[in-house]
């Protein structure tokens, strides 16, 4: 004879003995580094709750197709053209000898220290006083140095026409 | 010259760009180019709605003229120029007009799945700026409806949804109003989504080609930046468009995201566990959050279409109220147990009562929600291990009797054909069902053949249902009397000689003697006893026999009475009589109540019957079990459903082993039943959740739903269909398969199953009927309806050729009316009390009733009234009135409406609560043939008590106003002053090129 019941006792499984010692293990180590894992919880939280970690994973999982798509897109002419230029400015910037580069900047500086104080300034009035100042040592270096840029530059033009990697023919559209 | 393809259709050939194209005579302009680059644009053309219209992104041009190629059919020769400037131009422009409609933030979307249409249109077309700005709309999101919402200002306006819900659902509840400056998308006459006659079937979420219309599910779910909240997500979108030179880039962002996407979105398909259509779709879940059902066109029941159940009706699956220990009865409560606390228990009581008292004395219920694999098991648990015969399942209370009689009558117990053959019929007549609710998809396919194609609709119901609303002619016979007028309506056909003659001849026995049993069905007397007057009587002959092709449906109208059976024979009869049997478009269709009724009877789950139907009874089917399985298999006839309840009061049956079957609800006259239940021995229930016959249980094994598990559904049209694992089984529950094999084992069965594709393998290997039948050829989208042949040829239409039968025929056989038993009640039963479904919920309600959305909508069930006898009885909606049988009552609430008339009330089989359930009232009579309870034969007598609110909330689509259009009616649009056409002659300085 069996009645209908409803009562359904709450459920208390027990976890078996392997399950309990790794816990016990989980747990010991959880108190040792307790403040470390209770702020990168936090973090886990905070993460999860902005959809972040999803994306990671996410990310991580479809890598080589987002790859792929990106290539895609960067392959496009325009995306071409800008990386080129950005490849050209950094291997310039690379070639540049960096043992002369503070010497330059600092005196630069100083130009534009000299510039921003007013009472400092070069006064000029007339063709006479810009001849008088190319025998000021300080110009004369700082004319030598632009036009040793300059000689720099023309020479890396004349190269180019030689077939520079950098300046090959404008990219098909 | 005239090319057909293998199906006989013909194939002709015209020039895409110059290039020959072979295409079926009967397609478009547009399938012609698509069949040579899926790249080219179209947007509001969708392969189940054709062509609407309404974006002009398909433009081409033929013989100078720009032409919209989704509506241009194709002829021989014909030369389509797709990259010319004109249509070039054309279809640039009509995107750009649809872009000024939609604002594209694909990577904030939560529609940016991969398959947005306009997203991938405007890629594909490379759209880097838009001519027309996007301009907001000056309407609010509609978020009324639970399950999905509907964004203005994302709505392109394409129509797609309109002509789902006009043309292909059928519910004709969404037009556009063209004639506003900025038109939208409104519902009925322009009431919120909520206060609609929207049944919230999904159709125009799913064909949606953007993100206007969306499940709530995906909202700030499917993408990773889609819960910005809207402030700050307007920005983004601003400063995104103002720094990115085009949309190129834009685009890219969007794809890499989407892709992102599918690391954690999982799309799995699977086959619905409601109703016996047998939808199938991708169910998407990220975790155990179910974001999405999205059927496919390759699904061969449903392609696109689902009901409110299929689409938005899964919550359940997560539901805190599964079971998910096994439970063991301790006193007054259960208490939770180990698994192999729980198996050791069962397999200690049932070998005990074996013992003692036989085999015989255990009945096994399976289940119809389980799928193939486990109704093969737990009928080979009853056979090989346990020796009895004593299995049965729930199709004894709805479809045996058309079993019964199909196989009777014609051979085999299904459909005669596919539901590709209803709506290919020119005449379609349901009897005593509502499909319309009951099988909701299916019923879409009559409705849309009625109201595109001219199929004609007859219904025989006593209610005026939904289909009833939309036929040609619906009939009310009293109740329990649809065999006389059936029988009369086919003597009378036979007696004008509208008969099929060569048919009966070359294919039908014993016509001679029905002819001379059916001579006492005359009109007058159908007249009399159905109450359907004479002239609708011939107008039935007459349109049946107007017909070349007949279907006729059914269900539980028919077959839950005490001569279900025999008016299913008088329904077989008519259609052998008229040759309507065998060909496309016609024949005879019994339709299932659940996802798997048909299979769980046609894996074995009946004391009479071995898979495939081989008679339990045949020695050398019995030899073939016996080598098969290395057992002494039983020769007792076994008990069915019906008789265990019996034998358990009588003291026979000691205990039962009920899987996935809620018996103390669903059976007639539970209290009979209950209290049967309480003189058990033992009993097992295993079940997903702890239903009403689990109050009774010794033990109680925790079942995973179809979500949770691998196998097999057969549907309505004999269809198998694999299910995919979705999700893992919550808790501790497991797969019926697995519990049936862990039990059998430690019965001693030394079964070794480790994927249900083995014990279909084993089943095929056994069964004829399901020889071809394999994991391999049910891959994906495949089905296969059965028989199928040991090459794997099934068989979508039965009969072509002959019955399987010895000599190839058929048989009619003349059947006697059986009085319903409620003419024999007191006169105190003074109301008759119909039965059934309603759409939103299902069955008893035990998956329905968790799902919220549903809740919401239609939180109870509810008596319907007819207004005459509330006027006299002084009902109002919400009045809580008792309603009494000879066997119980139960106290509900009423809705007055004349869907019932006269005397007739109708009350919903799902109820939230056990003790509104009808089948406190239902009676144990049953089909003298099947024993399936006479669930429709009730009368009852009705106490009215106190006032209440009405059970019909906001929200419930019966309170809404249908607005019936022929479609989105794009010619509104194009009358629009500011509309500038881009098709017609090829303007001229834009030569084509």
């Amino acid at each position: 004879m069996a009645k209908a019941i409803t009562s359904i006792a709450s459920a208390d499984v027990p976890a078996s003995h392997e399950d309990e010692k790794r816990l016990e293990r989980i747990v010991e180590a959880a108190v040792q580094n307790a403040e470390g894992l209770e702020q990168a919880i936090e973090l886990v939280g905070a993460l999860q709750e902005m959809g972040v970690l999803r994306a990671l994973l996410a990310m991580v999982d479809k890598a080589p197709e987002m790859l792929h798509i990106a290539m895609r897109q960067v392959d496009s002419p325009g995306s071409v053209g800008g990386l080129k230029n950005f490849i050209a400015l950094t291997q310039t910037f690379a070639s540049i000898d960096l043992e002369g580069v503070p010497t330059l900047l600092q005196g630069f500086a100083a130009g534009v220290r000299k510039a921003a104080e007013a009472n400092e300034n070069v006064p000029i009035s007339g063709a006479w006083d810009m001849l008088k100042l190319l025998r000021d040592p300080d110009v004369s270096r700082g004319l030598s140095a632009i036009f040793t840029l300059l000689k720099g530059l023309g020479e890396a033009l004349r190269n180019d026409e030689a077939g520079s990697p950098l300046h090959r023919a404008p990219t098909q559209v | 010259m005239a090319v057909v393809e293998s199906n006989g259709t013909p194939v002709t050939q015209v020039k895409v760009d110059g290039e020959p194209v072979d295409v079926r005579a009967d397609e478009t302009v547009l399938s012609a180019i698509l069949s040579t680059t899926s790249e080219f644009p179209h947007v509001c053309y969708h392969p189940a709605l054709g062509p609407i219209e309404t974006c002009d992104t398909c433009v081409v041009e033929i013989d100078g003229k720009l032409v919209r190629s989704c509506s241009t059919p194709v002829s021989p020769g014909l030369e389509i120029k797709t990259k010319g400037v004109a249509s070039r131009f054309a279809r640039r422009e009509a995107m750009d007009r649809i872009l000024h409609n939609h604002e594209l933030y694909c990577t904030v979307c939560d529609n940016n799945n991969g398959n947005c249409t306009v997203h991938n249109t405007a890629m594909a077309m490379k759209i880097e700026h838009q001519k027309y700005p996007f301009e907001t709309k000056p309407y609010e999101e509609d978020n009324t409806n639970p399950f999905y919402r509907y964004d203005p200002d994302q709505c392109i306006l394409c129509g797609r949804c309109v002509e789902a819900c006009q043309n292909l659902q059928v519910s004709e509840v969404l037009s556009i109003d063209w004639e506003r400056e900025r038109p939208r998308v409104i519902w009925d006459n322009d009431v919120p989504i909520n206060e609609s006659s929207c049944v919230s079937c999904g159709h125009c979420v799913t064909v949606c080609p953007c993100n206007a219309l969306m499940e709530k599910n995906m909202l700030g779910e499917a993408g990773f930046l889609t819960k910005i909240p809207p402030d700050t997500l307007e920005i983004m979108v601003d400063l995104t468009k103002q720094v990115e030179p085009g949309y190129g880039p834009v685009f890219s962002i969007s794809e890499m995201e989407s892709k992102m996407r599918e690391s954690v979105i999982s799309r799995t398909k699977t086959v619905c566990t409601y109703c016996g259509v047998g939808c199938s779709f991708d169910i998407w879940t990220k975790g155990r959050k179910i974001l999405k059902v999205e059927p496919q066109m390759e699904a061969p029941a449903n392609q696109i279409s689902t009901c409110i159940k299929g689409k938005f009706g899964w919550d359940f699956v997560n539901s805190s109220d599964r079971l998910l220990q096994p439970l063991i009865r301790h006193g007054n409560e259960f208490r939770p147990a180990t698994w192999d606390e729980a198996l050791d228990l069962v397999v200690r009581r049932l070998t005990q009562i074996k013992k003692e008292h036989g085999a015989d004395s255990i009945g096994y219920i399976s289940s119809s929600k389980c799928t193939n694999e486990e109704n093969y098991l737990m009928q080979k648990l009853a056979r090989a291990v346990m020796q009895t015969n004593n299995i049965d399942n729930c199709s004894r209370y709805c479809q045996a009797p058309a079993t019964f009689a199909l196989r009777k009558t014609m051979g085999y117990g299904g459909d005669t054909g596919s539901i590709a053959d209803i709506s290919m019929a020119e005449l379609v007549i349901i009897v005593g069902a509502n499909p319309a609710e009951s099988h909701p998809v299916l019923s879409t396919r009559v409705r849309r053949a009625h109201k595109k194609h001219g199929q004609k609709l007859i219904v025989a119901d006593l209610r005026k249902n939904d289909m009833a609303n939309k036929a040609d002619l619906w009939i009310h016979p009293n109740p329990g009397t649809d065999l006389v007028w059936l029988s009369a309506v086919t003597k009378y056909i036979v007696d004008q000689g509208w008969h099929d003659d060569a048919f009966l001849q070359g294919r039908v026995n014993g016509f001679e003697e029905y002819k001379e049993g059916i001579a006492e069905y005359s009109l007058e007397e159908a007249e009399k006893i159905t109450g359907v007057p004479r002239d609708s009587l011939i107008q039935i002959a007459r349109m049946i026999h107007e017909s070349k092709r007949t279907c006729i449906l059914w269900a539980m109208g028919v077959t839950q009475h005490v001569g279900g059976g025999d008016t299913s024979i008088a329904i077989c009869n008519l259609l052998l009589v008229t040759g309507q049997v065998g060909r496309p478009g016609t024949g005879a269709y019994p339709l299932r109540g659940h996802n798997n009724v048909q299979g769980a009877g046609d894996f074995g789950c009946a004391p009479e019957v071995l898979p495939g139907y081989e008679s339990a009874g045949d020695e050398a089917v019995l030899a073939k079990y016996e080598k098969a399985w290395g057992v002494k298999m039983p020769r007792h006839r076994g008990y069915n459903n019906h008789e265990m309840v019996e034998k358990i009061h009588e003291g026979a049956l000691k205990a039962m082993y009920i899987m996935g079957e809620d018996m103390a609800i669903v059976d007639s006259n539970i209290n009979h039943v209950q209290s049967a239940f309480e003189k058990l021995d033992f009993l097992v229930v295993q079940d997903v959740f702890f239903s009403k016959t689990a109050q009774y249980a010794d033990v109680i094994l925790p079942a995973s739903p179809s979500l949770e598990k691998e196998g097999t559904f057969t549907n309505t049209e004999r269809r198998i269909q694999r299910l995919h694992q979705v999700l893992h089984p919550l808790g501790e529950s497991k797969p019926d398969w697995r519990i049936l094999t862990e039990l059998a084992n430690r019965l001693g069965a030394n079964w070794k199953y480790e994927h249900p594709s083995e014990i279909m393998a084993e089943a095929a290997s056994l069964a004829t009927l399901f020889a071809g039948v394999s994991y391999g050829r049910l891959e994906g989208y495949n089905s296969l309806q059965w028989p199928v042949l040991p090459d794997g040829t099934d068989a979508p239409l039965l009969y072509r050729e002959k019955f399987p039968f010895d000599d190839g025929k058929a048989h009619v056989f003349a059947v006697k009316y059986t009085h319903p038993v409620t003419e024999n009640l007191p006169a105190e039963f003074d109301l008759h009390l119909n039965n059934g479904r309603m759409l939103e919920h299902f069955h008893e309600g035990n998956l329905t009733y968790r799902v919220p959305g549903i809740v919401e909508k239609v939180p109870t069930t509810y008596v319907e009234v007819s207004p005459e006898l509330a006027a006299k009885r002084g009902i109002k909606d919400g009045t809580f009135v008792r309603l009494i049988s000879p066997y119980g009552k139960v106290k509900v609430r009423a809705v007055v409406t004349d869907r019932v008339s006269g005397s007739e009330l109708y009350l919903p089989m799902n109820s939230p609560k056990d003790e509104e359930a009808i089948n406190y009232l239902t009676s144990s009579y049953h089909d003298k043939d099947t024993s399936t309870p006479a669930y429709k034969e009730v009368s009852v007598r009705m106490e009215v008590l106190e006032v209440g609110d009405s059970p019909m909330q906001r929200g419930n689509f019966r309170l809404g106003h249908p607005n019936p259009q022929p479609g989105v009616r794009v010619e509104r649009k194009w009358n629009r002053s500011d509309y500038q056409p881009l098709v017609g002659e090829v303007p001229v300085g834009q030569p084509s090129r």
